[in-house]
């Protein structure tokens, strides 16, 4: 196990721990953990270029829903800066970053035997945090109101009319048989007591992705892409998969609105 | 005059009825086999205009249903779709008259239709 892998490692059992603690002590639900995602790659390599202090240990949790709204640029600028400014007092720390449907929320703790310290958000930031319609709350946890998803079409009809030259009612008839295989999909992949072999999941991944595809639904699309290349490359796909339990979600809850 | 057919491969809910949309528009028949066994099989027994294959199915993928296509019907043109646009050249290499990329336009499927089919 090279340098790289126990880091990784190292950090994945530091974010169970973590979200665990979260669950028991404060009842957050923590909908899904992208440990890895392009918010949390992009905030961590930000707070390092930012912060000048060598030697500073940086474990940056990401406990969060999908951050793709196009405001996660305002956050990282904030959380970048705050780090910088904990980073100077403290040298080493944990941001915690979390999120739900309705908020998301950060605070730093210290590390070491004082882990369980919160450290408050920096008051100097007040202007900015209000920027964003965010506010510190009693123990200096930065809370943000989830910014409401702009632009995001779950599936988009229009775009297949154009793109096929079928015509609206053809495409919903296509609807219903998608639903329907996207479910059966969607239990080959997350359904913990249902366990097929690889090739199936693999299968039922490609199946998503390309259907995802056909109706223009650019987030099912992504989530499975992703899910199947994780499973190409041998690697952990499970925050993937919550991932894409969530997109099901919202297109289930759009096919209930829009289906014929 | 007969109408003409068409054999097309794919596992996938979707593609399998779009085509089938997309054939009824231009008068053909679309006969559908769930993956390239089923294919070869039809092959083997009825005659169609054209097969289109589907690159990654269960059991034998589209180059390799090709493959044996083509000792059995030299013929045949047969017509690739993948999602993997670096498949490509592999499947022009592989006996493909053509080889489209996913998701197909409307244009897509008139172009093969139009070429090999009507």
């Amino acid at each position: 196990m090279n340098r790289s892998d126990l880091w990784s490692f190292y950090e994945e059992i530091l974010t169970i721990s973590i979200r665990t603690w979260i669950r028991i002590h404060t009842g957050y639900i923590l909908l899904e953990m992208f440990l890895l995602n392009d918010v949390t790659n992009q905030l961590r390599h930000e707070i390092k270029a930012m912060i000048p202090v060598k030697n500073v240990e940086i474990r940056l949790v990401s406990v969060t829903h999908d951050l793709r709204n196009g405001e996660e640029r305002a956050l990282i600028e904030l959380l970048a800066l705050s780090s910088l400014l904990i980073g100077k007092a403290w040298g080493s720390f944990i941001l915690e970053l979390s999120a739900t449907d309705d908020e998301i929320r950060a605070s730093y703790r210290r590390t070491g035997p004082q882990s369980a310290t919160l450290m408050p958000f920096p008051p100097s930031l007040k202007k900015k945090i209000g920027a964003l319609g965010g506010e510190l709350d009693e123990n200096g946890v930065l809370c943000i109101p989830m910014p409401a998803a702009k632009d995001v079409r779950v599936i988009d009809l229009d775009e297949v009319v154009e793109r096929t030259g079928l015509t609206h009612e053809e495409v919903h008839s296509i609807l219903k048989g998608f639903m329907d295989d996207g479910r059966h999909n969607i239990r080959i992949l997350t359904e913990e007591n249902f366990q097929p072999n690889r090739e199936t999941r693999l299968r039922a991944a490609h199946s998503l992705k390309g259907s995802g595809k056909n109706l223009c639904a650019l987030e099912l699309t992504e989530a499975a892409a992703a899910i199947e290349k994780s499973l190409k490359n041998g690697e952990d796909s499970l925050p993937l998969i919550q991932k894409l339990k969530r997109v099901w979600e919202h297109i289930e809850k759009w096919y209930s609105e829009n289906s014929l | 005059m007969m109408a003409k057919t068409i054999l097309y491969a794919e596992d996938e809910f979707t593609n399998r009825k779009i085509m089938k949309y997309q054939c009824e528009r231009f008068g053909v028949d679309c006969v559908l086999a769930a993956d390239g066994l089923e294919a070869l099989e039809r092959c083997r027994t009825e005659k169609y205009d054209l097969v289109v294959l589907d690159q990654y199915m269960p059991g034998l993928n589209g180059d390799e249903v090709a493959r044996e296509l083509k000792k059995i019907r030299p013929d045949l043109p047969l017509v690739a779709i993948t999602s993997d646009d670096s498949y490509v050249p592999r499947l022009k290499s592989s006996g493909f008259v053509a080889v489209y990329v996913k998701p197909l336009r409307g244009n897509d499927y008139k172009e093969f239709l139009e070429t090999y089919v009507i």
